[in-house]
C-alpha cells in the first residue's frame, strides 16, 4: 500500500455522489471474495459492534462542522470581524489541511482501535503523562464543546428562531420570548441546562438510544437545512429584497440599498489573498471543521474499527459531506442576498445601532431567518427554522460521548476511582461517568453564560485540539521506532516512496497546529477578546493543560503506590477491545 | 488449582452441561447454544467424522435474567471481563474460567451475527438448549461459514427430523424456520446457501447409522422456506438481491 492508494481512498469518500455506487461495488467484491474462499477459521464467537459507519460518519459531521450551525455562525462572525474574508475558499482550504490530519487519526485508529484514542496511542507509544496531556486537551475540546452548544441552543436557536417567528407572525410575545433567550442570562442559562439536562438522561439510556436520538436530530436539522438551500437555489433575489424592505419598514427601517450603504457593504468583496482576513477566518472555521477525527474515540463500538478503509471512509465522508454542503450554503445564500447585503447586515455597530437603526427587526440576521425570507410563507418558515432548533442536541452528545468514554478508559487504567466505571445493571450505560462530565458541562455553561463569552470558547477549543494533535502528530512518527512490534503488523504501516506515512502526515499535522497556535497570537479578536495584552491568556491556558495532565497522571500514580499498585504496568499492553 | 476451589467440572462439555442445567434449574431464561448445544443435543457428533474438541462455550439469555445469570456464573468462580461487559454489556457479556482453560460468550436477547436471530419468549423451554429450529438457524445463519458448523448443522439435521409441530422438543420446527426467514430475505438466502453447502458435505462424507437422511431433510428444509409467507420487507428487499451486502461480518474480540 502506498500513499497514492491512501489517496485514492480519501479521493473516493470526497466524490459524495458517487458514494453509492462504489459502495456497491466494494461489496460485490467482498462477496466474491467471499464466495471464492470456501471455509473460514474462526477462534471464538464474533462480535457485530453496536455502531455502524453511518452513525460513524453522523457523529464526526455533526461535532465538526454541524452544517447549520457553522453557517450561522462562522460566517457572519468572519465576515464582519475580518472584512474581505472569502468564507468558501476558506472552507475548501481548511478542508485540505485537515487532510493529513485525518489520515494521520484514521491509521492511528485502526492500529489501535480502543476507547480511549489518543490517550491508548500515546501513553502506549510516547508516555503516559503525554498521553494524559494530549487526552485532557481532546476532553476539553469536548466539554468546551458541548457547553458551546448547549448556550448556543439558546442563543442562536431558539431565541433568534422565536423572534424571527414573531416577526413574521407580527407576534409580539414570540419577540419577547426570544429576545429573553438570545440576551437574558438567566433564561440563556435556564435552556442551555435544559440541553444538558436532555442529553444526560439520553446517554444515561445507553449507546443505541444514545445513536438513535443523534441521528433522527441529525436528520431533522439537515432536512431543514436542505430545504432553506433549495429555497436559496430557486428564489429570486428580487422577491427576497421586497419581503425584506417590506418586514423592515413595518419595524421601522430601510431598504437593502440603504443597509448596504450604511453597514459598509458597498464596497465590501471577498479577497482571499487578504491574509488578515483569509487567516483568522481559517483559525475560526477550523475550530468547527477539525474534528472530523472524532470517531476514534468510539472505535470499541464501531463496526470493523480495525478496518483502515473503514476508519478514512468515515473521516473524508464527514469531511466532505461538510465542506461541499457549507461551501453550497454560503454560497447560494450570497447568490440571494449578495456578499454586499450580507457583510453590511451583521455589520450591527452599524446598522442595528442608534434611535432609528436602518436594520430594525428584531431578529438578528442569521442563515435560516433570511432563507426564511426568500418566499416568505408560513410553512417554508416553520419547517427551516424550527428544524434548525436540532442542531444543538446531536453536537453535544457527540461532543460529551468522548470525556465520557475517556473517564471510562482512566478508571480502568486505574487513575480514577473504579466507581467511575461502573455500569448500570439497566441501562448499560456508565452512568457515573456520564453524570460527572454533565455537571463539568453545566459549570461550563454558567461559566459561558455569566462571563458572556463566545468566541472565547471556541478558541480556546481550538488552542486545546491544537496541542493535542501536535502530542498525537509525536506519537504518529515515534510509533515505527519504539513500538515497532505494534507497527509492522498494523493498518499504519504503510509506505510512500519507502518512507512510512505516518511521517509524513505526522510532521505536517504539528506544522499546521503550530501555525494555528500562532494565529491565535496574531489576531485578538480570536482568544482574547479583542486585547492584545491578554496574549497570555494562550500561554495560561496551554500550559494549564500541560500541568492539569501531568497531575492527572502523577497523582493518581503516587495514590496508587501508596496502595501497592503500579499503574505503570497496565501502559505495557494494549487495554482489551 | 482453580478446580479444588470451585465446583467447575473439567471437560467443558460436562461443564456445560452442568451450567446448562442449573439455568433450567434455577428458573432462568437462558439457554445453551453454538457446538456445545449442538453436543448435548445430538449424539452423531459425539464421534465421528465432525466430532470435535470446544474451546469456548455460549450462552442464550433474557435481558431480564441477566443479573441472575451472572450471579450463577460469579458464584461458580468465573471471571467477568469487566471491559467488555461495561462497553457492550446491553447485548453481550463475557467471563473466563479461573484457569484460562475456556470462555463463556453470553448473547442477551437475540444474536447478533451474520444475522440477527430474536430469541425473546423462547429462552424458557423444557431442554437445557434452544430449540432445534432456532439452534439450526444459529448455525446456518454464519456468512464465512466453517466446517466445524457444517459439520455441527450436518449432525443436527441427521439427529432431529423437521416438524410441523413447534411444540416438538425433539423435532426441528419447520414453522418457526418460515416465521424468522419469510421476515428477512437476507437471513433466508445465506440460510438457503449453507444449506446447500451441507447437502455437498453430506453427499461428501455421508454418516452412516444416524435417523435421517440428511439429503431429504435439507431438500425439506428448502421446500419450507421456499413456501413461506414473504413480507413486503423480505419482497422488497430481494429485488435488490447481491447487488448490497445482505449479510455482516462478526469481528473476533481479544479479551
Amino acid at each position: 500500500m502506498s500513499l497514492l492508494t491512501l489517496v485514492f481512498d480519501c479521493v473516493q469518500t470526497l466524490q459524495v455522489f458517487d458514494a453509492c455506487v462504489k459502495l456497491v461495488a466494494v461489496d460485490r467484491r467482498r462477496v466474491a471474495m467471499a464466495t471464492a474462499s470456501r471455509l473460514f477459521v474462526r477462534n471464538s464467537t464474533g462480535l457485530v459492534r453496536s455502531a455502524s459507519a453511518v452513525d460513524a460518519t453522523i457523529f464526526n459531521a455533526v461535532i465538526s462542522a454541524p452544517v447549520g450551525s457553522t453557517i450561522a455562525y462562522s460566517i457572519f462572525f468572519a465576515l464582519v470581524a475580518f472584512p474581505g474574508a472569502d468564507v468558501a475558499a476558506v472552507i475548501i482550504l481548511v478542508a485540505a489541511i485537515n487532510i493529513p490530519v485525518l489520515i494521520m487519526f484514521a491509521l492511528l485508529g485502526a492500529s489501535m482501535p480502543r476507547v480511549g484514542g489518543d490517550y491508548v496511542w500515546v501513553s502506549r507509544v510516547l508516555s503516559p503523562p503525554l498521553a494524559l496531556i494530549s487526552n485532557l486537551c481532546m476532553i476539553m475540546g469536548g466539554l468546551l464543546g458541548a457547553a458551546f452548544f448547549a448556550k448556543f441552543f439558546s442563543v442562536l436557536a431558539l431565541g433568534p428562531v422565536l423572534v424571527a417567528l414573531g416577526s413574521f407572525a407580527s407576534n409580539n410575545t414570540l419577540i419577547s420570548w426570544g429576545t429573553s433567550f438570545g440576551t437574558n442570562n438567566s433564561w440563556i442559562l435556564g435552556a442551555s441546562l435544559f440541553m444538558v439536562l436532555l442529553q444526560t438522561l439520553i446517554l444515561i439510556r445507553g449507546t443505541k438510544a444514545t445513536f438513535r436520538w443523534q441521528n433522527y436530530s441529525f436528520l431533522i436539522a439537515m432536512a431543514g437545512t436542505l430545504i432553506a438551500f433549495v429555497v436559496l437555489l430557486i428564489g429570486s433575489q428580487t422577491d427576497f429584497f421586497s419581503h425584506f424592505n417590506t418586514l423592515n419598514r413595518s419595524f421601522g427601517g430601510g431598504t437593502v440599498a440603504q443597509v448596504i450603504a450604511k453597514g459598509g457593504g458597498a464596497s465590501a468583496a471577498p479577497n482571499f489573498g487578504n491574509l488578515s482576513a483569509t487567516l483568522p477566518t481559517l483559525f475560526s472555521i477550523q475550530g468547527f471543521m477539525m474534528w472530523n477525527f472524532w470517531s476514534v474515540y468510539m472505535s470499541g463500538e464501531l463496526k470493523s474499527a480495525s478496518n483502515r478503509r473503514r476508519q478514512l471512509s468515515v473521516m473524508f465522508g464527514a469531511l466532505s459531506w461538510d465542506t461541499v454542503l457549507l461551501v453550497i450554503g454560503v454560497l447560494l445564500l450570497f447568490r440571494i442576498a449578495g456578499y454586499n447585503f450580507v457583510y453590511a447586515l451583521n455589520n450591527s455597530a452599524l446598522v442595528g445601532a442608534g434611535a432609528h437603526p436602518v436594520y430594525a427587526i428584531p431578529s438578528g440576521p442569521f442563515y435560516p431567518f433570511l432563507a426564511a425570507l426568500v418566499f416568505n410563507t408560513p410553512i417554508l418558515t416553520i419547517l427551516i427554522m424550527g428544524s434548525f432548533l436540532f442542531w444543538s442536541l446531536p453536537s453535544m452528545i457527540a461532543n460529551t460521548f468522548m470525556p465520557i468514554r475517556s473517564f471510562f478508559a482512566w478508571s480502568f487504567d486505574r487513575l480514577m476511582p473504579e466507581s467511575l466505571a461502573n455500569v448500570n445493571e439497566r441501562t448499560h450505560s456508565p452512568v457515573n461517568a456520564i453524570i460527572v462530565t454533565n455537571v463539568i458541562i453545566a459549570a461550563l455553561v454558567i461559566w459561558s453564560v455569566y462571563g458572556n463569552q463566545f468566541q472565547l470558547v471556541l478558541g480556546l477549543i481550538v488552542l486545546a485540539g491544537a496541542l493535542a494533535v501536535i502530542i498525537v502528530g509525536l506519537a504518529a512518527i515515534a510509533l515505527p521506532i519504539r513500538r515497532p512490534d505494534l507497527y509492522q503488523a498494523s493498518p499504519a504501516n504503510v509506505k510512500f516512496l519507502g518512507i512510512p506515512v505516518l511521517w509524513i502526515v505526522g510532521p505536517l499535522s504539528i506544522a499546521e497546529f503550530i501555525y494555528i497556535i500562532w494565529i491565535s497570537f496574531q489576531y485578538p479578536a480570536l482568544v482574547m477578546t479583542g486585547n492584545p495584552a491578554d496574549a497570555w491568556w494562550i500561554w495560561a491556558w496551554l500550559g494549564g493543560l500541560i500541568i492539569g495532565g501531568a497531575l492527572l497522571y502523577y497523582i493518581p500514580r503516587f495514590i496508587r503506590a501508596q496502595q501497592g499498585v503500579n499503574i505503570g504496568f497496565v501502559y505495557k499492553e494494549l487495554p482489551p477491545e | 488449582m482453580a478446580d479444588h476451589e470451585t465446583p467447575i467440572l473439567p471437560d467443558i462439555r460436562d461443564e456445560a452441561k452442568r451450567l446448562a442445567d442449573a439455568s433450567v434449574a434455577l428458573g432462568l431464561s437462558a439457554r445453551l447454544i453454538g457446538g456445545l448445544a449442538i453436543w448435548l443435543r445430538c449424539p452423531s457428533v459425539h464421534e465421528g467424522p465432525f466430532a470435535r474438541s470446544y474451546d469456548d462455550m455460549d450462552f442464550a439469555i433474557s435481558a431480564a435474567s441477566a443479573n441472575k445469570f451472572k450471579a450463577l456464573l460469579m458464584t461458580q468462580g468465573y471471571l467477568p471481563d469487566q471491559f467488555f461487559n461495561g462497553l457492550h454489556g446491553a447485548t453481550r457479556l463475557y467471563f473466563g474460567e479461573p484457569a484460562g482453560r475456556w470462555s463463556i460468550d453470553v448473547v442477551i436477547d437475540e444474536l447478533v451475527m451474520s444475522h440477527k436471530l430474536d430469541l425473546r419468549g423462547r429462552l424458557d423451554g423444557p431442554a437445557p438448549t434452544i430449540t432445534l429450529a432456532d439452534l439450526l438457524l444459529t448455525k446456518l445463519q454464519v456468512w464465512e461459514i466453517n466446517r466445524k458448523d457444517l459439520g455441527d448443522t450436518l449432525c443436527l439435521i441427521a439427529d432431529h427430523a423437521m416438524t410441523e409441530d413447534d411444540g416438538d422438543v425433539e423435532g426441528i420446527s419447520l414453522p418457526r424456520v418460515r416465521s424468522v426467514l419469510g421476515r428477512d430475505w437476507g437471513f433466508s438466502h445465506t440460510v438457503e446457501r449453507n444449506a446447500q453447502k451441507v447437502a455437498e458435505l453430506w453427499s461428501r462424507e455421508p454418516m452412516s447409522g444416524v435417523p435421517h437422511d440428511v439429503a431429504a431433510q435439507i431438500t425439506a428444509l428448502l421446500q419450507a422456506i421456499e413456501a413461506a409467507p414473504k413480507s413486503r420487507a423480505w419482497r422488497l428487499r430481494s429485488r435488490v438481491g447481491e447487488r448490497i451486502r445482505w449479510y455482516e461480518t462478526p469481528e473476533e474480540v481479544k479479551h
